[in-house]
């Protein structure tokens, strides 16, 4: 259960990337998301994400995110509306409460509401498809070069924490037929049922580190200067890429200055499409953004665009 | 609107969050000893808030750990356990744009354990119960900040106030959580960490 | 010149008023297969952590004498350099891997050492082939099997090009498919690359007769040294239980040179004995599915047409049906993934079925009997710490008591006696020895007299005493009326101790019975009396056994003069207490 979202091998083409230029091609997905106000724009990029999740066999985790996600945009639309109260477009008017004023309820600020609950959609699906495509190894090991510290002891956390949840079940197992039943009992008794768990566990965990350590310490570890073992290809495919997210991102950056993108709600909201350059820069920078995504797709079907990229 | 707060917010998050970890990475050297022990820890935390008990109305017993690590190991080590606790679980658990947000608040809780003790060296339990609950609602408001970035229009006091207002069952289970568990846990888990801060020292050798 | 020199070595760890090793001296010559050999506590781990250069480095303590390896006092070495020369591979996977993915872990010293990066590719390309984790290479370290991460901990050793591999109980830990491999990659490194290996060990059936030379160490001295047949004739005389059952027999017999394996011991049993039987020895009557029913005695447990499944989707169980007495004693076997430790949990109540019916002590455990049961199970896990949390030895015990509401203060001491943990009551248990440990898990769980016993892998990681001691005890429960179920890999214990046999495969039982008859005619499952006397004499599972059924027709004459049984005992009277049962 826990294990879910964790990445999996699947030999995918997107996987196949070097960390660098997908994690560049992400980051421009990032920026234009919390750049873009246009509710257009942001429904493009969502859609393009949901091709991209769907492509990375990531159907499961990504409809589980987005459930996930749902309550927030609630929440969102909901203060959004209540708080604002620049629309002009009111449909329902409460009554006053101390402190705060008159409740009102505008057309621009539920539209406003939703416009931001798709953006968090957005976000949600680009992370869903960042924990599908990168593996926590590859963006560590790309990380290692500039703090070998931090980066060592999270890898090495992160190897550990599978053992502490196996630990943590079997202990549990071990003390419920100790006579300990951690259903039962106010919730004060039940936390201090918990302490003896916890206990065992820290102990345990703890004593490993002990262990872990002096197996680093036949390994040479701290004897001084060290280097990087690092491999990564950097093939044809990385170089399209990169250039597909930078020209998507600078043609956006442009298309921004030029107010392509922008949205304006309140008093009343814009029209969704102003004029034939709103949608021109919209499908070049999705177009852009899609060359993995393209590339991706011929190189299941055809085993000569495989070998050439 | 011109400004994109919510893009500002983000952003600033990942930097600050990635010049904290290559900092923390860089100064010294680090002996196999404590770099194992404070991963180990991470790695605890992390579980323990990757696996909470159903049965314990989603109370985590994390933070507090993440507290008294900082007041027994220091604030760098705190701040390092904090971090790497939701970044872990989140590898599992999934990551998201709230990532660097909630390594720099758990961050802090772990380097303010390390603050306590400058301040307070002899402190007992009791203070660092206080400390986190406080942490709990704390914790909220923090996060509360970059939901309210962006999320949220316009950004006024009273649209903050509100969004904190939403999560303020959230806030108080959180709050909750840590008080149970610091009451119940904390002198034994100090203990524990103390014995093995001890351990963390290479022992003098002697000849015979 | 020798490799290493060791001259008048004592040292105590930190805080210890006993010394861990006394006054020890030896020779390393290159090249050499050497094998540490002594019960747990005799200085054997130590000794390898001295020759890996961390005691007293990472450890601290008082040391006296010297450690010469090549020539030059180790303490005055570069660390790097000590960590170049001499690489070490500890006891449990868990605890020596550091990274998330195999080829980051193979590559994890040579960083250290600061090779640059051609090389560290070349070196890992190499040791991953050699190994065989190829095609594993790019996988999360946390979804290896046990025996493979042991693997994974050798490669990352040996891609540093040691030139001394030292190994401090490298197999203890797993099932017997992984540690033979780990046992002949070592053979073959030292026979094929010419390293010198270090082994500590104390499983001697497997590893016995791959070293060139054995040194015996009890308390922290050593005992004696020499080539594995002369050693073993000591060891018979000091510590019988220490060795295989083959060579155990052999010296009951007073045969010299002793054999040590079964091969070795089949040759000396027809130079004197002819064969009964045709050449592949009579068949025994097959077992059955279903032991019938034996009168009397009510059913402990009983299983019919289980079925489980794990929420992640794995079918564990496929219509199992066991049945077992009041007072059995049954030991569970099977390759790792057959559902043994599935099936067990199921007749203690962690898990419930899915299909089918488990009743334990007369109650439905999948409606609610897991509840009643409750306090009259006993489970104990594969690692003893999972039991220890108290200040107090004795705290332990109360634990129980309390928990399960019970009010019997005067079990506690009875309980503390038998298992001989009385001077203990007051200590600490995360302080105590790993067989100490295991004691007191077991009188925390005893505490609560439960009916029906259930034990995970107990004899996994402990000394060859502390098993015979635990074989012992558990045999006293079920000579009491208590019901035994052991998950082991263990065969030597499963011939020694049980009564019942039950097989597992791929989520079913394939074989149950009652152990002479499963055990001596099976092929692998077969302890090693069984194999040694396979056409000589069926049906003879122990040393005891064999000694009563073959002891008089080889004994008499042709046998040299051996000293008698009771007469060697007095020789050494510490070490009588665990000898043989005859």
């Amino acid at each position: 259960m826990w294990e879910k979202l964790f990445y999996r091998e699947k030999g995918l083409f997107l996987q196949s990337l070097h960390p660098a230029a997908m994690l560049a091609y992400l980051l421009v997905f990032l920026l234009l998301c919390l750049l873009y106000e246009n509710p257009l724009y942001l429904l493009a990029l969502f859609f393009l994400l949901a091709l991209l999740n769907l492509e990375a066999e990531g159907r499961e985790a990504w409809e589980g995110f987005l459930k996930g996600g749902l309550l927030l945009v609630v929440l969102i639309m909901v203060v959004n509306s209540l708080v604002i109260r620049a629309g002009s477009t009111v449909i329902w008017s409460g009554p006053a409460v101390p402190l705060w004023g008159k409740l009102q309820v505008s057309l621009e600020a539920l539209y406003y509401g939703a416009t931001s609950g798709l953006r968090f959609l957005v976000l949600l699906s680009l992370f869903c498809l960042y924990n599908l495509v990168v593996s926590p190894d590859k963006l560590l090991s790309l990380l290692a070069g500039f703090a070998y510290y931090s980066v060592l002891a999270v890898v090495l956390a992160t190897r550990f924490f599978p053992v502490v949840v196996r630990n943590l079940l079997r202990i549990k197992e071990v003390q419920e037929l100790r006579g300990v039943d951690f259903n039962q009992g106010t919730l004060w008794e039940r936390v201090q049922k918990y302490s003896s768990l916890y206990g065992v566990l820290l102990l345990s965990s703890l004593e490993d580190a002990m262990g872990i350590a002096e197996s680093m310490q036949a390994r040479a570890f701290g004897s001084g200067k060290r280097t990087l073992y690092r491999h990564h290809l950097w093939r044809p495919r990385d170089t399209i890429c990169l250039a597909g997210s930078l020209g998507a991102f600078s043609l956006a950056l442009w298309g921004w200055f030029h107010g392509y993108g922008r949205y304006e709600f309140y008093p009343e909201a814009d029209v969704l499409i102003k004029d034939a350059a709103t949608v021109g820069i919209l499908l070049l920078v999705c177009l852009g953004l899609s060359l993995p995504l393209l590339l991706s797709k011929g190189w299941k079907r055809w085993p000569f665009l495989r070998s050439k990229i | 609107m011109a400004v994109s707060w919510g893009l500002w917010s983000t952003l600033l998050g990942f930097l600050a969050v990635c010049l904290l970890m290559v900092g923390w990475g860089r100064r010294g050297s680090m002996t196999s000893k404590q770099l194992s022990l404070l991963a180990v820890l991470a790695a605890f935390c992390a579980a323990g808030r990757a696996v909470t008990g159903v049965g314990l109305l989603f109370l985590q017993p994390t933070m507090f750990l993440v507290e008294i690590t900082g007041f027994v190991f220091g604030a760098r080590a705190g701040f390092f356990v904090g971090a790497a606790t939701p970044l872990v679980s989140n590898f599992f658990m999934g990551q998201g744009p709230w990532t660097p947000w909630q390594m720099l608040s758990w961050g802090l809780v772990g380097a303010s354990g390390g603050l306590l003790k400058v301040l307070f060296p002899r402190a007992g339990n009791g203070l660092l119960t206080v400390a986190c609950f406080c942490w709990g609602y704390l914790y909220g408001a923090l996060m509360d900040l970059w939901h309210w970035s962006v999320f949220v229009r316009p950004l006024t006091l009273k649209t903050y106030f509100l969004t904190w207002l939403a999560g303020f069952g959230f806030d108080s289970l959180r709050a909750l959580g840590n008080l149970l568990f610091c009451a119940a846990l904390g002198q034994q888990t100090k203990k524990i960490l103390e014995y093995f801060h001890r351990k963390m020292v290479v022992e003098y050798v002697e000849g015979l | 010149m020798a490799l290493f020199k060791v001259e008048n070595l004592t040292y105590y760890y930190p805080a210890s008023a006993e010394a861990a090793l006394r006054n020890i001296s030896l020779e390393i010559r290159e090249g050499e297969f050497l094998l540490l050999v002594g019960a747990s506590g005799s200085g054997k781990s130590t000794l390898a952590r001295v020759l890996a250069g961390l005691i007293p480095d990472f450890y601290g303590g008082k040391m006296g004498g010297r450690v010469l390896f090549k020539g030059r006092e180790m303490r005055t070495l570069d660390r790097r350099q000590v960590a170049r020369e001499v690489g070490m591979v500890f006891q449990d996977p868990e605890r020596q891997l550091v990274k998330t993915q195999v080829e980051a872990e193979v590559a994890f010293g040579l960083e250290n050492l600061g090779l640059p990066l051609p090389e560290m590719r070349r070196r890992v390309a190499e040791v991953l082939a050699f190994m065989g984790l190829e095609p594993v290479k790019g996988s999360f370290i946390a979804h290896l099997s046990g025996g493979q991460k042991q693997k994974l901990a050798l490669a990352s050793v040996l891609a540093m090009q040691p030139r001394v591999l030292v190994l401090d109980e490298p197999t203890s830990q797993l099932d017997p498919a992984s540690a033979e491999e780990i046992l002949q990659l070592v053979r073959r490194l030292n026979e094929e690359t010419g390293l010198t290996v270090v082994l500590a060990e104390q499983r001697l059936e497997r590893c016995l007769h791959l070293a060139d030379r054995v040194i015996l160490l009890a308390r922290g001295e050593v005992v004696c040294e020499g080539r594995p047949a002369e050693v073993a004739q000591e060891i018979a005389g000091a510590d019988p239980l220490l060795l295989p059952p083959v060579a155990r027999f052999f010296t009951r017999l007073g045969v010299s040179p002793v054999p040590i394996t079964v091969k070795e011991g089949r040759q000396i049993l027809l130079g004197r004995l002819r064969p009964e039987g045709g050449p592949a020895g009579r068949p025994t009557p097959a077992p059955t599915k279903n032991s019938p029913v034996r009168g009397g005695n009510p059913a402990a447990v009983e299983m019919q047409g289980v079925w489980y499944t794990y929420p992640q989707g794995n079918e564990a169980l496929k219509g199992v049906s066991l049945n077992l007495q009041k007072g059995e004693f049954a030991v569970i076997l099977g390759a790792n993934g057959a559902g043994k430790t599935t099936l067990v949990k199921q007749m203690v109540g962690l898990l419930r079925p899915d299909r089918g019916k488990v009743w334990a002590l007369g109650k439905d455990v999948g409606r609610g009997g897991f509840k009643e049961i409750r306090g009259r199970v006993a489970y104990l896990s594969q690692n003893p710490n999972d039991y220890l949390f108290q200040d107090t030895v004795e705290g332990e015990l109360l634990f129980t008591i309390r928990n399960l509401g019970l009010n019997e203060r005067t079990l506690v001491d009875e309980l503390l006696e038998r298992l001989g943990l009385l001077k203990y009551r007051n200590a600490n248990p995360r302080e105590l020895s790993s067989g100490e440990r295991q004691r007191v898990a077991l009188a925390s769980v005893l505490v609560a007299r439960p009916q029906l016993i259930v034990l995970d892998e107990p004899t996994r990681g402990i000394d060859y005493r502390l098993k015979a001691e635990l074989g012992r005890l558990l045999r006293e429960e079920a000579e009491k009326g208590c019901t035994v179920v052991v998950v082991t890999h263990d065969v030597e214990f499963a011939a020694e101790y049980a009564r019942q046999v039950v097989i597992m495969h791929g989520g079913e039982i394939v074989a149950e019975g009652e152990k002479h008859a499963l055990l001596g005619n099976s092929l692998f499952y077969s302890p090693q009396m069984a194999r040694l006397c396979r056409g000589f004499c069926e049906g003879v599972l122990t040393v005891a056994e064999a000694v009563e059924k073959l002891g008089s027709v080889i004994g008499s004459g042709s046998v040299r003069e051996g000293v008698p049984e009771g007469e060697r005992r007095t020789l050494w009277p510490s070490h009588g207490a665990y000898g043989l049962r005859s």
